[in-house]
């Protein structure tokens, strides 16, 4: 808009000044003319009267002369006689004056008195024009202080000398009346309309002036727009030179407005700097338009370089040329940061993922796979290269051997459908999570998955991820440990029950016990003092099978590990040797202790002790009759070698393990109705108690028997 | 209840809910002529000591009820110990928790099954220390 009023204004005043000169000199030129024509019409009166002059003086005489102080003309007295001058008034109408030398000698020339001017004196510019040189003169002339168009000629003497002179004239303001009104009136016109326009211009002015402060007004607010966007803004014109900024652009650069402006990008910029940013002004010169590039070779002001998005558009000029450019600086400094922090954040996640113990694999969100770690690998047989990217299910080959829906394709489905693929899908929040017995390349396995949605910032679900995990040992260890429950319950039950048969056998066998040694002792029949001795027989050996089942199930039961500490091995023994001796001399067998006093092991002094009482009372009983018995001890690096030897009944070779079996007896014991083939059982299980192993050796029946067994050794 | 004895000092007395081993206990008794009373709960055995009883005390563990350890609680709680010694009868050969506190009280124990000797010899020793 301001543009287009100073034009106006420009072509205005313009207008206004050639038609103010145009008019003021053709007026003036008009004037002149219409004053021209005036003077010569004024002129040619006057030569009229001048001629009507010289003819009335004519009539009067032949030449002139001065005669004493008077003019004469012929012998007519010039000087002082009106005559003449009055005639040509009368016949002209002009003034007539007759000078001699150059005072006024006769005139019609009157003071406002009415006296007539003689006397007065001819002007001296007029005197020296035409009595001094001889000139006529024609022109305007003062007279009394009235300005008269006058023409004067000189009088000569009959000898060519000037001696004074005619003069006619006319007031100026009868000849140039009109000229001077109508010279008034278009001045006065002329007046008029030089007002006007210099009003129009004045105005004009005025309002270029106001748009011109509207313009810098805009300017200004242009200025204060810019320098409020927090962006840095410059602009330049086509020849790359800056033409200004906003305060943001100054305090990025570090430079002052009036270091900038008027500068090019060489004069601001490094060399690197400067030679991009030109190329690429060069470039959006050449292809006006837009043009946006990111750049890193900007220098802040705090000297460091920052990444920025330049943003550059052309400008034109009102007549279309190209103006210039505009830019703004987009900072992305610290976006560039985030960026590759989130590239660092994402690389470290994605060797995370990679080296994650689980199987892992994720699927984007049409179910593509774009991660498939090692762990999945080693578990499937599949590599990344043949799965990333696959999608239609290809994940689940591996898997199922078909393709078909997992966990990670359920997490949108309703409960019913994720049912209907996997029994016992159980979720929690928005995590799926289901087990499945699977044949995979390396056998069967059960595997437990959990699917969870993956979700970008903005809540989007962008895919999914499933963690397969391996559960085939534990779910193996679980059912072993199931088992092995099942056979502790069961073995409790038979340990409670059986301590509770051996407990509760007690009370009946009391009576038993008390009253048929009473029986026998007062039965005189023979036939039934051995009915009531084979009663007693009988229940001895229902109580020997209640005491060793006790101690058995004792001994097996969970309490039985005992707390091992060191023990003298000879004096348990020698204490169990002691317990027995009624067995030993009943058979007249010898048993010799050999172990070394010194020998210590760690043990349980309680179960060792019925470790003796059983192995002692086994070879009492299986020694040959007067044989012998020899319990020996070896220390070995960290254990103590015990050998019971007898020299009697000997074992076969198969019978050496089966020994240790509960019930077992060998068939020279069958009807030994004083063992429960219990003793041996109840010996593997306190060695195996003290972490230590039992085993027999036998040459062969009748060549003697020797049971070993290992205890840890300890200081004595 | 059941008075074998008039002499209510220096017998025995057996504690037990098993019909047959106070019975078979009585016999050998009888032979030996020890004075005995027979008790088939630890209630019994208390009314017989508030009776007057003093001797040697045959107590069993397991009794429906009131179980030996609480009869001696019991005995000790009425001030009834004094003039007697208990010979617990247990079939486990192995004392319990029960007895915490308690067996200072207990002067020895008789494993089932007992054979008749084992018993007269116990009670008769234990009587000659009950009536020093």
């Amino acid at each position: 808009m301001s543009i287009k009023t100073n034009k106006i204004a420009n072509a205005t005043l313009s207008a206004a000044l050639v038609i103010v000169i145009c008019l003021t000199i053709t007026t003036e030129l008009v004037l002149k003319q219409v004053r021209t024509e005036e003077t010569q019409e004024a002129a040619e009166v006057q030569d009229h009267a001048l001629k009507l002059f010289w003819k009335l003086y004519r009539a009067k005489g032949t030449s002139w002369s001065v005669q004493g102080r008077d003019l004469m003309m012929g012998s007519y007295r010039a000087s002082g006689n009106q005559e003449v001058p009055d005639r040509v008034r009368a016949i002209t109408g002009s003034t007539a004056s007759v000078f001699l030398d150059d005072t006024r000698v006769a005139t019609n020339v009157f003071y406002p008195g009415g006296r007539r001017a003689l006397g007065t004196r001819m002007p001296a510019t007029i005197y020296h024009s035409v009595v001094v040189k001889g000139k006529p003169f024609r022109g305007e002339s003062l007279v009394l202080g009235e300005k008269f168009l006058c023409a004067y000629e000189p009088i000569r003497d009959r000898h060519g000398n000037v001696i004074g002179a005619l003069a006619v004239g006319e007031r100026a303001g009868n000849y140039l009346a009109a000229y001077r009104r109508t010279a008034l009136r278009i001045r006065a016109i002329n007046a008029v309309l030089t007002c006007i326009f210099i009003l129009c211009a004045f105005l004009l002015l005025a309002e270029r002036k106001r748009a011109q402060d509207g313009t810098q007004k805009q300017l200004d607010f242009l200025q204060v727009i810019i320098d409020a966007i927090p962006a840095p803004i410059f602009y330049k014109d086509a020849a790359g030179i800056y033409l200004g900024f906003n305060k943001v652009y100054e305090e990025y650069i570090g430079l002052t407005r009036e270091q900038m402006l008027g500068k090019s990008v060489f004069d601001l910029w490094s060399r690197d700097a400067a030679e991009i940013f030109h190329t690429m002004d060069q470039q959006l010169f050449t292809a006006p338009g837009v043009q946006t590039y990111e750049t890193s070779a900007v220098r802040h002001s705090d000297g460091t370089r920052h990444s920025v998005i330049m943003n550059k558009a052309t400008f034109h000029n009102p007549n279309g040329s190209l103006g210039g450019l505009v830019g703004v600086m987009l900072d992305i400094t610290e976006r560039k940061k985030a960026e590759e922090e989130t590239r660092n954040a994402y690389r470290k996640l994605a060797d995370i993922l990679e080296f994650l113990p689980d199987p892992t694999f994720v699927v984007d969100q049409e179910h593509r796979v774009i991660a498939w770690n090692l762990a999945i690998e080693e578990l499937t047989g599949v590599g990344k290269e043949q799965i990333l990217g696959n999608g239609n299910y290809a994940y689940a080959v591996p898997f199922y051997g078909v393709r078909r829906k997992m966990l990670i394709d359920l997490l949108e489905d309703p409960p019913e459908a994720q049912e209907s693929w996997y029994a016992g899908i159980t979720s929690n929040g928005k995590t799926l999570s289901a087990e499945a017995c699977l044949g995979l390349h390396r056998g069967e396995r059960y595997l437990w998955s959990a699917a969870s949605p993956l979700y970008d910032l903005q809540g989007n679900l962008v895919g999914g991820i499933q963690t397969v995990r391996d559960v085939t040992e534990v779910r193996l260890a679980e059912q072993e440990r199931h088992r092995l429950e099942m056979q502790l319950k069961h073995s409790n039950m038979i340990e409670s029950l059986l301590t509770q048969l051996s407990h509760d056998l007690r009370t009946p066998l009391t009576p038993l016990f008390a009253l048929l040694p009473m029986v026998r002792r007062h039965v005189q029949d023979p036939k039934l003092e051995r009915m009531v001795a084979m009663c007693e027989d009988s229940v001895q050996q229902i109580q020997g099978l209640t005491v060793k089942a006790l101690d058995l199930v004792r001994l097996s039961g969970a309490q039985a590990v005992p707390d091992l500490g060191p023990v003298p091995l000879a004096g348990i023994a020698r204490v169990s040797l002691h317990g027995c001796a009624a067995q030993f001399e009943q058979r007249g067998v010898t048993c010799l202790n050999e172990i070394d006093p010194q020998l210590a092991v760690f043990g349980q002094p309680e179960q060792l002790a019925l470790l003796f009482d059983n192995l002692l009372s086994n070879a009492a009983r299986y020694a040959a009759e007067h044989g012998y018995v020899r319990i020996r001890a070896n220390l070995g690096e960290e254990t103590v070698t015990v050998a019971v030897h007898d020299d009697g009944l000997g074992l076969e070779p198969v019978h050496c393990e089966l020994i240790f079996r509960e019930f077992f007896k060998v068939d020279a014991a069958r009807h030994d109705t004083k063992t429960q083939g219990l003793g041996l059982p109840i010996c593997r299980t306190i060695v195996m108690n003290h972490q230590g192993r039992i085993w027999a050796e036998s040459p062969g029946l009748n060549q003697g028997t020797t049971i070993f067994f290992t205890l840890k050794a300890a200081k004595a | 209840m059941n008075h074998e004895g008039t002499d209510m000092e220096n017998g025995v007395m057996i504690v037990d809910d098993n019909e047959h081993i106070r019975q078979s206990v009585q016999m050998i008794c009888e032979f030996e002529e020890l004075n005995l009373v027979c008790a088939a709960s630890g209630e019994e055995c208390l009314e017989h000591l508030q009776a007057g009883f003093r001797g040697v005390i045959l107590m069993d563990i397991m009794m429906p009820e009131m179980d030996g350890w609480q009869t001696i609680r019991e005995i000790v709680e009425r001030g009834l110990y004094s003039g007697n010694l208990i010979l617990m009868l247990t079939g486990m050969g192995q004392p319990d928790s029960r007895m915490d506190g308690l067996q200072e009280y207990v002067t020895d124990y008789l494993t089932k099954p007992f054979g008749p000797d084992q018993l007269v010899d116990a009670l008769k020793y234990y009587l000659k220390l009950v009536q020093a």
